[in-house]
């Protein structure tokens, strides 16, 4: 049987469960200066699985100081609106796509992601890009391998096969086996999902970012290669990509002096891992 | 003799009270919140993760001794040399020089 093509993908896209509303609502909010806390909360205390969730990282947060939390409210008050976004976003992504069949964990491809968007908030935070929209774009920019592995789950584990066997960076195997890789899939994907451009323009842009020329493509390819370089989620396998120098040179990016930043970056993936319990 | 300590960097959650700041902690605009050598208690700790603190460094005994640093070291440069496997352009060579320095560094 051949693989799915590109043109085939859209069909494929529909069989993934949808975005959790809370996750439309945090993406939504990304470019708008009416979003608000009240409305945020409701979106939270409107599904007890999410307000559980919340209640499980912000206890885990605070886990040296023994001091419990057992309210969403007090885990605003604790821990302000920007950790309680990010905790909500990565915990309902993590939840609703969790994949687990032979030779596929979509857990490790969210502790990647984790790495990545865990990156890319600070690497934005030194470059002037939002850190918001930095560490969503981190977090969604490897969608693209679900919906490969929804669309043919075979197709996807020969290409994984390949990419542990052959030593190749896993896009290269994917082009090899579908003629087409994650980034191509991922906007695809997105766009289906109606995601903002800019995050588009990262999931598309992540492993060769020069033909795009986006700042948030550039940041997410750097992000990418920081955290295979940190270990962060320390996969067997891990091998750092090649780096673009151009994203590097239009980010400004000068590794001797942002190496000051590496114990922090370590310090944050860890935190959040716990506190999401992957 | 003192106890040697080396300096490790957390989040303010996964700090327990009692514990020494290694480095001062700035607010986003640079100015002072805690000096280094602070001695931290709960309340500081609670406030740090209030004003969205996410890492702070601080001191833990080090009981390592010398052939444990040594092997600790030689693991961490064969895990580097492991993921840094295979050719690279020149800027991922620059990426691996300061992942390289920033592991020494911080396994020592």
């Amino acid at each position: 049987m051949t693989a799915p093509t590109l043109d085939q993908l859209p069909d494929h896209a529909e069989a993934l469960p949808s975005l959790p509303e809370v996750v439309n609502y945090l993406i939504r909010a990304l470019n708008d200066d009416n979003a608000n806390l009240e409305t945020l909360a409701h979106h939270i205390n409107s599904d007890p699985a999410i307000v559980a969730r919340l209640l499980a990282a912000a206890n885990s947060v605070t886990a040296g100081l023994s001091k419990r939390v057992h309210s969403a409210g007090q885990a605003f008050l604790l821990l302000g609106a920007d950790r309680i976004a990010n905790i909500i976003l990565a915990s309902a992504l993590i939840y609703r796509y969790d994949t687990h069949t032979s030779g596929f964990n979509a857990r490790m491809l969210w502790q990647h992601s984790l790495g990545v968007a865990t990156c890319a908030r600070v690497l934005a935070e030194q470059t002037g890009v939002d850190p918001d929209l930095a560490f969503t774009s981190g977090l969604l920019h490897d969608i693209g391998q679900l919906l490969m592995h929804t669309a043919s789950p075979s197709h996807f584990l020969q290409a994984l096969d390949r990419h542990l066997n052959e030593d190749i960076p896993l896009f290269v195997a994917e082009r090899s086996v579908f003629g087409y890789d994650h980034c191509d899939a991922g906007r695809i994907l997105a766009t289906a999902w109606k995601l903002p451009t800019d995050i588009i323009d990262a999931i598309a842009a992540h492993h060769e970012p020069d033909g795009f020329g986006s700042e948030i493509g550039n940041l997410i390819h750097v992000s990418e290669c920081l955290s295979h370089a940190l270990d962060l989620g320390e996969l067997p396998s891990n091998r750092v990509p090649d780096l673009s120098e151009l994203a590097c040179a239009n980010l400004g990016l000068s590794w001797p002096k942002f190496a000051a930043h590496f114990a922090e970056i370590e310090a944050r993936f860890d935190d959040f891992r716990v506190s999401l319990g992957i | 003799m003192a106890t040697k300590q080396r300096i490790l960097c957390l989040a303010p959650g996964r700090a327990t009270p009692g514990i020494t700041l290694a480095r001062a902690i700035t607010d986003r605009e640079g100015s002072i919140l805690l000096s280094a050598g602070t001695v931290l208690d709960l309340a500081m700790l609670e406030r740090l993760i209030r004003r969205g603190v996410d890492a702070i460094s601080v001191l833990v005994p080090d009981n390592r001794d010398e052939a444990t640093i040594a092997d600790e070291l030689r693991a961490a440069q064969r895990r580097i040399e492991t993921i840094f496997r295979g050719p690279g352009n020149p800027a991922r060579e620059q990426l691996h020089a300061a992942v390289l320095n920033y592991r020494i560094e911080s396994t020592k």
